[in-house]
């Protein structure tokens, strides 16, 4: 009863959200606000409709109501709560009904607050954004109904795939979600902008945050991603380019441009082209990238289209990316800039050369990615693009974006004279020398380890040096200590702080990538009692142990671990079983200081625990990746409180790209 | 002025771009085949890095965990049978009769020394009996 109550929730939110499709253009063009009007409130309607269906999916999640086919698919009676409720977005149906619930929540806020500050295109965003939930709500109705009946009367559930009962993964999804939702509205906007013919910086300006958001949430949920992977997968590494992880990683390569390129249409009016197309390839890539992963085009080319949904994202992508392209099209002269870049040397230049690498980036993930999936449709041969063909390509590309990111922060605007780069790079230079010497002196030899760690060490040095100098000035002007100065510059330059922060986080994540350079790997049988040394460590096995955990029985090794004869740490590598799953999962144990991760594996409990194989693993520098979202979640917050300054009349009028100039 | 630089610099990176992607993509590709196909002409398979996707067949394995080395054989029909060796673990959920997927090369007396063993099972997690499907129907369904 209640769940058919929320099945009908979603019927009427589907039509409610196809009227608000029509509703505004009709509205604009007869004048008649009263129908806009409708479409703002048929948004809060859909959201209100929206949340009643979840709730009734979350209920039976809750109360293990099997006789709902989803629930019965990916829950069980004996799974904790918290993972009973991530099941919610364990799979196909309920991920679609998650990221409809947090659309309309965005489109209803979006529909209200911005009603009066972007009056000429907020009709089109509404129903920009309603084209985007008529489509997923159809699939929610037809395909993909998580409210779906099942056959019989089950009492007892599938239970959550275990891969997916680890709290990384149960918060993966949703950031990923977050963040291909958030660039939705920057989209949307967009459109709205180029259907109307509006083409001034507003819808860059009110959705900065928005995009700031969303690419702050695709860059945490991957990190969860890999730190799932490191811990449960047991390969040994975070990132195996696979097409799971290409899927998310595109759009965040083109959203990042797009973080960047809109900062130069606000301050400067330029690479308003630039900008739409990489909204409209980041919003398509993020549909790509839902396909990808939950169309089972992966398992096999002609498996996707035995369901409806692969060929009906397929198709959304086809016409978003067709209507989109023909609207900017349509609109190219009054996008084109009236400032063409000045010189090379310039902060603007490094801006352009800023996209072009991330969309280098991104096109080589694509091929890589999507090539074998063509290939096999087309030729029937199945073929894989192994990883050396990414790292060999997106390597070089990264290191020359590390570098690109300091030259760009001290460059200046418009034109750098050869004394001012001379003046101003010579410290940061030297440091990166200093630093990929010092450390080649102390035995590193690995050329690109130490171009890596050079070029982090220039940019470091840039970051911290040009903000720096800014407090210095600041606290020498004002005769104020330098803390105070400190204080007062972060307060009043939040978005260059925050800026700076991230900067700072992706030099560390720069760092922790060029450990892998030296990661080794060594395959051990230990018999009980008897120490067996390798890379500075001894290793201890002292027997088999059986531990119950919560709806998992765990069996693992316990491993003392010493280090200089004293002792480190007790590990305990081992095997997770779980009653509804036939194979085990592997629980790697690891112990972490700043130079490496000791990470063991259980491979094989050999003669019921006379001997066992543990593959060892010694990573240096993991945790520097991971120091990096400390810094992420600092600098994104700093950044969310910036708001641009009022500026006086013929200074707006100008930085909107109105009349004149 | 500055422009043609631009241009010309920006095409530039854009070119060699492509050309790393051709240059790699040819490098790192590796095609897929089934056990019959490299049965039927093995010649064109000696010392030529690929992968093969089959079934472990049943009381063929051989493990040495001193020396970690795994010998098994894979079938796609059960009629054929190419003999594999891995060094390394065994992994966890290495079955005979289940589905993996071997890369490296066939050498020249026909034995396929496997640089990863990669073991494939159903996307579906119920523990089914398989015993009752049809053998090409199951190879498919754990490999393809």
């Amino acid at each position: 009863m209640l769940n058919n109550l929320g099945y009908l929730s979603l019927v009427a939110a589907l039509a409610i959200a196809a009227y608000g499709i029509v509703a505004p253009h009709l509205g604009v063009r007869s004048n008649n606000w009263n129908l806009v009007r409708s479409a703002q409130f048929g948004t809060v309607a859909v959201f209100v409709l929206v949340l009643v269906a979840s709730a009734v999916l979350l209920r039976a999640f809750i109360v293990s109501d099997f006789s709902v086919a989803f629930v019965w698919e990916n829950s069980s009676t004996d799974m904790p709560l918290f993972y009973k409720i991530s099941a919610f977005w364990g799979g196909m149906d309920g991920s679609l009904l998650f990221w409809e619930l947090v659309l309309a929540g965005f489109s209803a806020f979006v529909a209200y607050f911005y009603r009066r500050t972007n009056r000429e295109i907020i009709p089109y965003t509404v129903a920009t954004l309603n084209v985007i939930q008529v489509f997923l709500l159809f699939l929610l109705v037809t395909w993909a109904n998580p409210l779906a009946v099942t056959a019989g009367a089950p009492t007892e559930g599938r239970g959550l795939n275990p891969l997916l009962q680890h709290p990384a993964m149960a918060a993966h999804p949703p950031l990923l979600y977050l963040g291909y939702i958030g660039f939705s509205v920057p989209f949307a906007f967009a459109m709205a902008s180029l259907i109307r013919g509006r083409l001034d910086n507003a819808w860059v300006v009110t959705t900065r945050r928005w995009t700031l958001f969303a690419w702050y949430s695709l860059t945490v949920g991957q990190m969860l991603g890999g730190q799932w992977a490191y811990e449960e997968l047991g390969w040994g590494g975070y990132w195996g380019w696979d097409p799971v992880e290409n899927a998310a990683l595109m759009p965040w390569l083109t959203g990042t441009a797009f973080l960047h390129s809109i900062m130069l249409q606000e301050k400067r009016n330029m690479m308003k082209v630039w900008n739409v197309t990489l909204i409209i390839i980041t919003f398509s890539l993020s549909i790509l990238g839902t396909f990808i992963v939950r169309s089972g085009v992966l398992n096999s080319v002609h498996a996707f289209a035995q369901s409806e949904i692969g060929p009906a994202f397929l198709i959304f992508i086809a016409i978003v990316l067709t209507i989109a392209f023909a609207l900017m099209f349509r609109r190219l002269r009054l996008l084109e800039a009236r400032h063409t870049t000045d010189t090379l040397l310039s902060k603007e230049s490094t801006f352009l050369l800023n996209n072009l690498l991330f969309m280098g980036m991104a096109f080589t993930v694509f091929l890589g990615t999507v090539f074998p999936l063509v290939a096999e449709a087309v030729r029937g041969t199945k073929l894989s693009i192994q990883a050396p063909f990414f790292n060999a390509i997106i390597g070089p590309l990264g290191i020359a974006l590390l570098a690109l990111l300091g030259v760009c922060t001290l460059i200046a605007w418009r034109y750098s004279s050869a004394g001012y780069l001379l003046r101003n790079f010579r410290l940061p230079v030297l440091l990166g020398l200093a630093t990929a010497g010092a450390l080649a002196a102390f035995g590193i030899r690995h050329p690109g380890a130490l171009i890596v760690f050079g070029v982090a060490g220039f940019t470091g040095a840039v970051l911290l040096i040009d903000f720096g100098r800014t407090v210095v000035v600041r606290g020498r002007q004002l005769q104020i200590p330098l803390w105070t100065a400190l204080g007062s510059t972060i307060m009043r330059n939040q978005q260059r702080f925050g800026g700076m922060v991230i900067h700072l986080g992706a030099v560390m994540l720069f760092i922790g990538l060029a450990g892998n350079y030296f990661n080794v790997e060594h395959n051990i049988t230990l018999r009980p009692n008897k120490p067996v040394e390798t890379e500075g460590y001894t290793l201890v096995y002292k027997g088999m142990q059986t531990k119950q955990q919560r709806n998992a029985t765990l069996r693992g090794a316990e491993i003392e671990a010493y280090r200089n004869g004293e002792l480190v740490e007790v590990l305990f590598p081992a095997r997770s079983f779980y009653p509804t799953q036939p194979d085990p999962l592997t629980e790697v144990a690891i112990h972490r200081t700043f130079r490496h991760d000791l990470y063991l594996a259980l491979a094989s409990e050999n003669d019921n625990g006379a001997s066992v194989t543990l593959r060892v693993l010694i990573n240096p520098l993991v945790v520097w990746a991971w120091a990096a979202f400390p810094l992420f979640t600092l600098g994104t917050v700093m950044a969310m409180f910036h708001r641009p300054r009022r500026l006086a009349e013929p200074a707006l009028a100008r930085n909107l790209g109105l009349s004149g100039s | 002025m500055e422009g043609k630089y631009r241009i010309m610099i920006g095409g530039t990176i854009i070119l060699t771009i492509i050309g790393a992607i051709l240059y790699q993509g040819a490098q790192s590709t590796v095609f897929f085949f089934t056990p019959n196909e490299v049965v039927a002409a093995p010649d064109q398979y000696v010392n030529r890095n690929v992968r093969i996707g089959g079934l472990v067949v049943p009381n063929s394995t051989r493990w040495d965990p001193d020396r970690f080395r795994l010998d098994f054989a894979i079938t796609e029909d059960f009629r054929t049978f190419i003999p594999v060796v891995h060094y390394g673990v065994k992994p966890d959920m290495y079955r005979e009769g289940q589905g993996v997927v071997v890369e490296g090369m066939l050498d020249e007396h026909g034995k396929f020394q496997a640089s990863t063993l990669l073991v494939k099972h159903s996307e579906d997690y119920s523990a089914q009996n398989h015993a009752g499907d049809d053998k090409k129907q199951l190879y498919k369904s754990v490999v393809r």
